[in-house]
């Protein structure tokens, strides 16, 4: 019988029904005669099973010789005459055999061995094999050429880099495919040393060769260890199936039981289970990991049998997190399925076109079995093909498992959104409307998502590393850092090759460090720029295998400027220098973010009058600011050139720009203003040598200002917390303000405020996990109120701003005669406890900067707070660290140092130029002080390089991030307000005082609207 | 602006109906005196003075286009519904009692919230801003902020900000500064050691006269004298002392980059080791840490020349070419490595004049 895929049910059902006729009169013959292929004469092979008894049929159905595959003698009755020999020394490692390398016994080891897959496998399956040749799984294409484009290497987001050159020349190459590929180039050792992508071409060829078809990846036969890693290559590495610990079950007396490195079975499969893709499909983006609800290990965070939330045995080489509420696994994984009973044999096997990334190659989508708004699956992929284990009976869809032969119901879309269909469910009715039609499924139904930002790469030319395509140890070992910022509740969002709005996540997008052969660091945390100019660190559309049936919440979308990449207070990188003002002088701090202690002022520029507040235009693409912009008392703003930080230079003054500044805050082209009484002015600094007035907006006493295109927020003094409408920055108006004092009645002293969307967060409901809820989203504004404390503003809806002052949040926030000038806020992933009593979690922080104490003896302290739920601030012990002079301005600081991320936050002035505190540890080490930076005194204002990671565009909608994947965009400026002024239900209600403040947040089943929504 | 609406169902149907009233309370604080005046004032005295805020023509009554509330709260306020309120019903109500709360809480407070009037003036004098066609005067159509803070300028409730707000404003708040710490150079006794000075009646009170005597820190008497009484009690003057430390502390943390200091090397090094230790240290103890680059507890001869041109000298090269050759190396430079290479342009090894 020939397992061809063009083979229809009747036409296979006869050839099977023949196929056992013949097997049953001629299994022993075929075992030691053959039956031969393509209708050969068979060859002998009763050598062959002499030593082999028991061996297991390779190809059910169409028993072949064990000659006609692996060659060699079969008549021959000892082993040496027997076997193939290898005519070259087997090198033992990892690296992949060039194509053409002794190919005798490379089809003696493995006839699947895609060197000789055409001319074995081939013979029967010559379209299956030729479109494999062609494939991404063979060509690894996408994988390879997305970072050459990151780093400028080439121009072309369609890069041609494979393992092996491959050619198309069956004169079908449609829009999109390549003609050819080439073989992915070596380190560029002529390449400039200063330049991070001259290192990165050591990187493919050395540390990403495991994950393609050309070889059995890094779980070479016999090495120990490599649990989950076994596979075969070629054909095998999918259609043999391995255990994960490479050991032989098979009946095979011959077989070695103990060495892994050997298939279960002699036995072809084409129910092929989810642990053989994920053999591979474990690193980087974790599509295999992520299905099954497992994540990586974040740094240094405990695991293993003894730890919750954590898997119990080793696999590949590590312990992953398995957490039902920090990563539940994909519903169809729950359901029972397995990844090929959604992946059509095309996804797998390539169409027979060269795709270069994966966007093109996989034709199934959700709407194949689900169905689309309007109609029902019509059993087709997106390719027009027959989805062949979906089936449809009357109004019932069924879809068979590949793998287990179980049958699963396909919900229908349109019987979801139908009131009439046991199936309805009036909040998904609600939801998915026409105007969500170009949204992909998954944009709503992810469940969790990590996302590596910061995905950092060392190359050390101290070591030398394995080249895996040329077989040579050259100097650079390179390693991979993914888990730099540890999230899993991140959404991003853009416009995927097909137009439709789908989740996008950090792909292979690095920034790199380099040390030379005497360990001199080259190169530290260099960040790529593509050829079009853009940060080479990128983001791709991507499907997060994490579905679930619990979609996140309208807000997260349509209340969320971080989700379309206008940056938050995470994912931000502290860079080389600082910039500082004084009474009279600007001054350039050089940051040490490895030893602290050692920062220091290092130039200065002395300006005519007494300075009040400065902001820096950073290069979003390097991290580096070109020019400081400094208010003075007299109203004056100056124009510093901090290009080159040893030699700053005042370029210009506009006088009487401004009435009293506070505070400045530049995004993208823009310079806002906080103007005090003279409420809150926006420039364009485009030529930011040339700052232009365009609009001022009038507030009661604007202190600070948070900008999250189209709103700024402002803590606006007596006025309380003002929002303002800035789409359109030379006619900005107010929205609303929030009195934060509400019935207390006591005066605003509203003067620092910062911003955190909190993305909603999936939570397990019952002990077996599979009721899954979502915490709520929501846009929070976190105000320093000065004698009155902090209040916490649910500003989801900037105009309507809700003040949540619950109970918990007066005791929390209680200082003793407090007087709290300054906030920060930062999201860090906790590390459990060792034992795994306390879990890893992910928590919002809210730094507070306080001065308090009894008069005789007032005290200035940074307190941490854990306010991951708004209603229920918590205080952290231990965490108040004392402080001396501060200004009441709070700055976060993160620091990268291999492997870890550390968080710090400054109390900028105290001791001078500013105090850090770790608190990176907040949660179980409390807070502490790290470092004095004693230089400078009089500090006005402080304010340090950064690379913001997640701000993809900017407030003119002006790509920063590029995009590697061609046809791929994010949202533009029409399409993003349309987003952000649909109307849309807020995420939560609350129970409120007579004066609008929220004392508590109702339960889904307190809250009317939701009651109706999910009856 | 009209804002989107939302269905029936999107209204915060958890709030309470009357959500309003928190936009007129605020509307009323803000009205009412703040921050200085308010602590040497009786509860009646604040009370007339935050009544006459809504009364601008002064006849004890406030109607319906005088009062900066809505019409729910206005009634509820008009208890004999004579379609006025007076100082009785005002005085006796729920509102009065929070705001008498309040002024009672802020006299308590560590320092003085700024005062309403002085903020209302110097708001109104910025309006200005907002005059889009010159025309002297700020109208509903020229404001781009929330209609509560136009309200709050509107004095005369005319619907614009001119003259006539800015004078009456000026009445309200007199020009006479609030009261201010003084500038002190040097840093004051404790409270003990100045009672025990300036006492002279031995009262364990410091009137006017007598913390004159103190020089500088006399100018502070205002400032301090919270309750109004004409004396400062203990728990005053610390409050004086330690609110004027701070500002001396920080100062003399040295200037914006710290003064010159002289250290005599050999003369100090008492036991000849070539080092200074902190027990042999003659100059400002603060300065001990900053020089100490290694931080091995001891101070030597290359860290007190490497420190005194970092402070003293102006441009970048002079604070780190210790040896005047033109190039700073990463010796010279001391300083974070990932600083240096970026300021090493030309990756030579050094900082020149010919990097940036």
């Amino acid at each position: 019988m020939v397992c061809s895929p063009d083979a229809t049910p009747r036409r296979t059902a006869r050839r099977l029904a023949a196929a056992t006729l013949a097997l049953a009169s001629l299994a022993v013959a075929a075992f030691t005669t053959g039956m031969g292929r393509g209708g050969d004469r068979p060859a002998r092979a009763d050598g062959c099973v002499a030593c082999h008894v028991g061996i297991e049929e390779i190809h059910p159905g169409f028993p072949l010789s064990c000659v006609d595959c692996h060659g060699g003698d079969g008549t021959a009755t000892a082993r040496e005459a027997a076997h193939v020999a290898p005519a070259l020394a087997l090198p033992g490692d990892e690296r992949v055999l060039p194509q053409n390398r002794d190919l005798a016994w490379q089809r003696f080891r493995n006839p699947s061995n895609l060197r000789v897959a055409r001319e074995v496998c081939g013979d029967c399956h010559r379209e299956a094999v030729d479109n494999m040749l062609k494939s991404l799984h063979a060509t690894t294409a996408g994988h390879l050429g997305d970072g050459f484009y990151e780093h400028g290497i080439v121009a072309d987001k369609r890069p041609r880099f494979s393992i092996f050159p491959v050619r198309d020349d069956d004169g079908v190459v449609p829009d999109g495919a390549l003609t050819a590929t080439t073989q992915v180039p070596p380190f560029r050792r002529s390449g400039p040393r200063a330049d991070i992508a001259t290192h990165y071409t050591d990187l493919p060829r050395k540390a990403c060769m495991h994950c393609h078809l050309y070889s059995e990846g890094r779980a070479v036969d016999g090495r120990l260890g490599m649990d989950g890693d076994y596979r075969g290559e070629g054909c095998a590495a999918c259609h043999v199936t391995y255990a994960d610990d490479g050991r032989s079950r098979s009946a095979d007396r011959a077989a070695d039981r103990l060495e892994p490195g050997h298939p279960m079975q002699h036995r072809f499969t084409s129910a092929i289970p989810t642990a053989t893709c994920t053999r591979c499909h474990y690193g980087d983006a974790s599509i295999g990991l992520h299905y099954r609800g497992m994540a990586q290990l974040v740094p240094g965070m405990p695991a293993g049998p003894d730890v919750d939330g954590t898997t119990d045995r080793l696999l590949n080489g590590t312990f992953y997190i398995q957490d039902r509420d920090l990563t539940p696994p994909d519903v169809h994984h729950q359901r029972g399925m397995h990844c090929i009973d959604c992946h059509t044999l095309t996804d797998v096997m390539g169409d027979g076109n060269i795709w270069p990334q994966m966007d093109h190659a996989v034709e199934i989508e959700c709407t194949s079995c689900h169905g689309t708004f309007d109609r029902p699956s019509e059993l087709m992929t997106s390719q027009g093909r027959r989805v062949r284990n979906l089936t449809r009976e009357g109004n019932a869809f069924w879809l068979t498992s590949k793998v287990t032969g179980a049958r699963h119901r396909v919900k229908q879309v349109v019987d979801v959104l139908d009131p009439k269909h046991p199936d309805y469910d009036a909040r998904a009715a609600a939801a998915m409307t026409g105007d969500h039609a170009r949204l992909e499924c998954y944009t709503c139904h992810n469940g969790w998502n990590v996302s590596f930002f910061g995905f950092h790469f060392d190359r050390n030319e101290q070591f030398t590393q394995l080249d895996l395509l040329s077989g040579e140890r050259t100097p650079g070992r390179v390693t991979t850092q993914e888990k730099v910022f540890a999230t899993f509740n991140q959404l991003r969002l853009g416009i995927n090759h097909e137009g439709m709005i789908a989740p996008y996540l950090v792909g292979f997008s690095t920034i790199g460090s380099a040390r030379d052969a005497d360990g001199e660091l080259i190169l530290h945390q260099a960040t790529p720029q593509t050829a079009a100019g853009l940060s080479g660190v990128t983001l791709v559309p991507h499907q997060m295998h994490t579905t679930r049936p619990e979609a996140r919440t309208c807000a997260e979308c349509h209340r969320a400027p971080v989700v379309y990449g206008f940056g938050s207070v995470n994912f931000r990188l502290t860079r080389e220098f600082g910039f500082a003002i004084t009474r009279r002088s600007l001054h350039a701090i050089a940051v040490d973010t490895r030893t602290p202690a050692r920062t220091q002022a290092i130039a200065s520029v002395e300006l005519e009058q007494e300075l009040r507040a400065l902001a820096l235009r950073v290069d979003p693409v390097l991290a580096r600011a070109s020019v400081a912009y400094v208010a003075d008392a007299a109203g004056g703003l100056t124009v510093v050139d901090v290009s080159t930080p040893s030699h700053p230079r005042a370029v210009r003054r506009l006088p009487d720009a401004l009435v009293d500044p506070y505070r400045m805050v530049c995004q993208g082209d823009y310079l806002a203003v906080a103007d005090g009484v003279g409420g809150v002015a926006l420039f364009d600094v485009e030529s930011p040598a040339r700052p232009k007035p365009l609009g001022v907006v009038a507030t009661t006493d604007a202190r600070d200002i948070a900008w999250a295109w189209p709103w700024l927020f402002v803590a606006d003094g007596a006025g309380g917390l003002t929002t303002i409408d800035a789409r359109d920055p030379s006619a900005p108006r107010a929205l609303a303000s929030v009195d934060l004092n509400g019935g207390d009645a006591g005066q605003n002293e509203a003067v620092d405020v910062d911003l955190l969307f909190q993305l909603s967060r999936t939570f397990a409901l019952d002990a077996d996990g599979r009721r899954i809820g979502r915490t709520p989203a929501r846009h929070l504004a976190f105000v320093a109120t000065g004698l009155d404390g902090v209040r916490v503003v649910d500003v989801t809806d900037p105009r309507q701003p809700i003040v949540l002052f619950g109970p918990t949040a007066r005791n929390a926030f209680s200082f003793e005669r407090g007087d709290v000038r300054g906030v920060a806020v930062n999201t860090v992933f906790d590390l459990g406890s060792e034992g795994g009593g306390i879990r890893s979690r992910e928590r919002d922080y809210l730094y507070v900067f306080v001065e308090e104490g009894a008069d005789a003896n007032r005290q200035q302290r940074v307190r941490v707070f854990d306010v991951t739920d708004p209603m229920s601030p918590r205080a952290v012990r231990d965490a108040a660290p004392r402080v001396y002079g501060g200004t009441g301005e709070l700055l976060p600081f993160r620091a990268y140092n291999e492997p870890f991320l550390q968080h710090f936050v400054v109390a900028a002035g105290s001791g001078g130029l500013g105090t850090l505190v770790d608190v990176g540890r907040a949660a179980t080490q409390g807070a502490a002080v790290a470092a004095t930076w004693d230089d400078l005194a009089e500090l006005r204002d402080l304010e340090f390089e950064e690379l913001a990671f997640d701000r993809l565009q900017d407030e003119r909608q002006h790509p920063i991030k590029d995009i590697s994947h061609d046809g791929c965009r994010y949202l533009d400026r029409d399409e993003l307000l349309r987003v952000f002024d649909a109307a849309v239900p807020p995420p939560v209600r609350y129970r409120t005082d007579p004066y609008g403040v929220a004392i508590e947040a109702l339960a889904p089943d307190q809250d009317p609207d939701r009651r109706e929504r999910t009856r | 602006m009209n804002p989107t609406r939302t269905s029936a169902r999107g209204a915060n149907r958890g709030a309470h109906p009357r959500r309003r009233p928190a936009t007129w309370l605020c509307a009323a604080v803000l009205a009412s005196a703040g921050g200085a005046r308010a602590q040497d004032e009786s509860d009646e005295a604040f009370l007339r003075r935050t009544f006459a805020r809504w009364d601008p023509n002064g006849d004890g009554r406030v109607t319906t286009e005088e009062y900066p509330g809505d019409a729910d709260r206005f009634r509820s306020l008009d208890r004999d519904g004579d379609g006025v309120i007076d100082f009785d019903e005002f005085s006796k109500s729920g509102v009065a009692r929070t705001l008498i709360s309040a002024k009672r809480r802020d006299d308590a407070a560590p320092r003085r919230r700024e005062d309403v009037d002085q903020l209302a003036l110097r708001r109104i004098e910025a309006a200005r801003r907002f005059d889009s066609n010159r025309d002297g005067r700020v109208t509903e159509r020229e404001w781009n902020g929330t209609p509560q803070a136009f309200a709050e300028l509107d004095l005369d409730r005319d619907g614009r900000i001119d003259q006539r707000d800015l004078q009456l404003a000026r009445r309200r708040a007199p020009v006479d500064e609030l009261p201010r710490l003084p500038d002190v150079k040097r840093r004051p006794d404790d409270v003990d050691q100045l009672l025990k000075r300036l006492d002279r009646n031995r009262d364990e009170l410091l009137d006017e006269r007598e913390l004159a005597r103190a020089g500088e820190l006399g100018e502070g008497f205002a400032w301090a004298d919270r309750d109004g009484d004409g004396q400062l009690d203990r728990d005053e003057l610390n409050r004086l002392v330690s609110a004027v430390r701070q500002i001396v502390d920080a100062r003399n943390r040295g200037d914006e980059r710290p003064t010159a200091f002289r250290v005599p090397f050999s003369t100090w090094d008492d036991n000849g080791d070539g080092r200074l230790e902190a027990a042999e240290w003659k100059e400002r103890k603060y300065l001990f840490p900053r020089i100490d680059q290694d931080r091995d507890a001891a101070v030597t001869k290359e860290e007190v020349e490497r420190y005194r041109r970092a402070v003293e000298g102006k441009t970048f090269f002079e604070r780190f070419d210790l040896d005047d050759d033109g190039r700073v190396t990463p010796t010279e430079f001391g300083g974070p490595p990932g600083a240096f290479r970026r300021l090493d342009t030309n990756r030579d090894g050094a900082i020149t004049r010919g990097d940036g």
